[in-house]
């Protein structure tokens, strides 16, 4: 009776690993088609973001990347956008840990002279409804107006996020505390009753990327002249 | 024929009768958008594991059939979230791709594998699969418009009623999910009630929840 329960066994192993063989064969071939593709999807992503940080510019961003090192150690990217050849703007990429869901991303345009002058959040995991009133920049529409579209050319106003435009860590600005901190701890910048978390998430992404920018800006501007180009 | 199609959608709707893939539907109806973009998501694979499941049904030996179900099912998610990743617009692979390696543990789609697929030919498993799939889209989508207009008086994103400026966020976060899925099951067990009252009969589950009817248990026969 037991030699033909052990074959069995060896029948039903052999044929569970063709099957999970066989599987594995069809992923890695998927895989290594669309492997080129989806890095280009990414890049594309992250470029299409920068593009509504930056003003308009004609110069190539992805050569002019420089990674550097912020205040707590993590990376932040940063850009030069271009227009023939002069400076228009720069973008940084920054994220921190602390948000509410886990990394929260963002992305944060600032001029020539170094005042932040947009911020958008580009990947979260906030709860939606609450942590998101202080990271999405969503238009509230009705039915009185949901076929209407956005003509203005501006991104949806976000308080939130608002309040760090126009800002930049110099000794000129207005806000004092270093680092930035939320006006309940003792700084200046405001937060979403309910989603404290969130709201300090956002703040200490702008922190990082304006201390970065600020103590790299040489190093920032020597990339882009080097690698920028026109 | 018809039958197998619209069983799924109403008779033995995956979510409201069956009461399978719960954990996707508490989590992504919490607005509508997200509710259709799951429920699409899961047609699509429901569908295909169903074809191919019942292609090799004859040929994978009783006792192996589960793991071999899975690895089929898993194959069919790695490869459409991959494919979607490269070649879908970004917006809707945003939209969707969060949930995209949730469909794996859903459980309607191994249910049906046993319960259909593994017992019909390719055409009647795929009828099944489009029609559980069309019918856990709806219900995933009615609870997601319920969730959405009591959470903040929105449908699909748009504010119906203007004047609403108090968000109930309880409704848009899991609570509210299970609150909501309370209220659609019991209005569904009165309207099946009242129906079975009506033809002088008693309320009975489907076939498809009889234990009788479930063979995952039953690992010991050959064939």
């Amino acid at each position: 009776m037991s030699a033909p329960k052990k074959i069995n066994i060896v029948y039903l192993g052999v044929f569970l690993c063709i099957i999970c063989a066989a599987a594995t064969a069809v992923m890695a071939s998927v895989s290594r088609a669309t492997a080129e593709p989806i890095a280009a999807a990414k890049e594309r992503k992250v470029f299409n973001g920068l593009k509504t940080v930056l003003p308009e510019f004609n110069n190539e961003l992805v050569k002019t990347r420089l990674t550097v090192k912020s205040a707590s150690g993590s990376n932040v990217n940063f850009y030069t956008a271009k227009k023939d050849g002069k400076i228009v703007g720069y973008a940084a990429q920054a994220k921190v840990g602390t948000g509410y869901g886990g990394t929260v991303e963002g992305l944060i345009g600032f001029s020539p002279d170094g005042k932040i002058t947009n911020y958008i959040i580009s990947s979260h995991n906030e709860t939606p409804g609450l942590g998101t009133r202080a990271t999405n920049r969503t238009e509230t529409k009705t039915i009185f107006n949901f076929w209407k579209k956005n003509e203005t050319g501006k991104l949806p106003a976000n308080p939130i996020l608002d309040q760090y435009i126009g800002h930049a860590v110099s000794s000129g600005d207005n806000w004092k505390a270093r680092p930035w901190k939320l006006r309940k701890d003792g700084g200046e910048a405001d937060h979403v009753t309910g989603a404290t978390i969130s709201s300090n998430a956002v703040c200490g992404i702008a922190w990082e990327a304006a201390s970065a920018f600020e103590k790299n800006k040489a190093a920032i501007e020597n990339a882009a002249s080097k690698n920028g180009g026109k | 024929m018809l039958n197998d199609f619209l069983k799924g959608v109403w008779k033995e709707n995956p979510v409201l009768v069956l009461m399978l893939g719960m954990c996707p539907t508490l989590a992504t109806t919490s607005n509508a958008p997200n509710a259709l973009g799951m429920g699409l998501a899961t047609t699509f694979v429901l569908a295909c594991s169903n074809m191919v499941i019942s292609l090799i049904r004859n040929i994978v030996p009783a006792k192996i059939r589960i793991p071999c179900y899975i690895v089929v099912i898993a194959t069919f998610v790695t490869v459409v979230d991959m494919l979607m990743q490269a070649y879908a617009p970004a917006a809707i692979y945003d939209a969707l791709g969060i949930f995209i390696p949730l469909i794996v543990v859903n459980c309607i789609v191994l249910g049906r594998a046993e319960a259909f697929a593994s017992k019909h030919n390719v055409f009647r498993s795929l009828l099944d699969g489009l029609g559980m799939g069309v019918g856990f889209t709806l219900a995933l989508v009615l609870l997601g418009l319920a969730r959405e207009f009591c959470a903040g008086g929105t449908l699909f994103g748009i504010k119906v009623i203007t004047p609403w400026t108090i968000d109930f966020s309880l409704m848009g976060m899991a609570p509210g999910g299970f609150l909501m899925l309370g209220f659609f099951l019991a209005l569904m067990n009165v309207y099946n009630k009242r129906q079975a009252e009506k033809k002088g009969g008693k309320c009975e589950p489907p076939l498809e929840m009889d234990c009788r009817h479930c063979g995952i248990c039953k690992i010991e026969k050959d064939h």
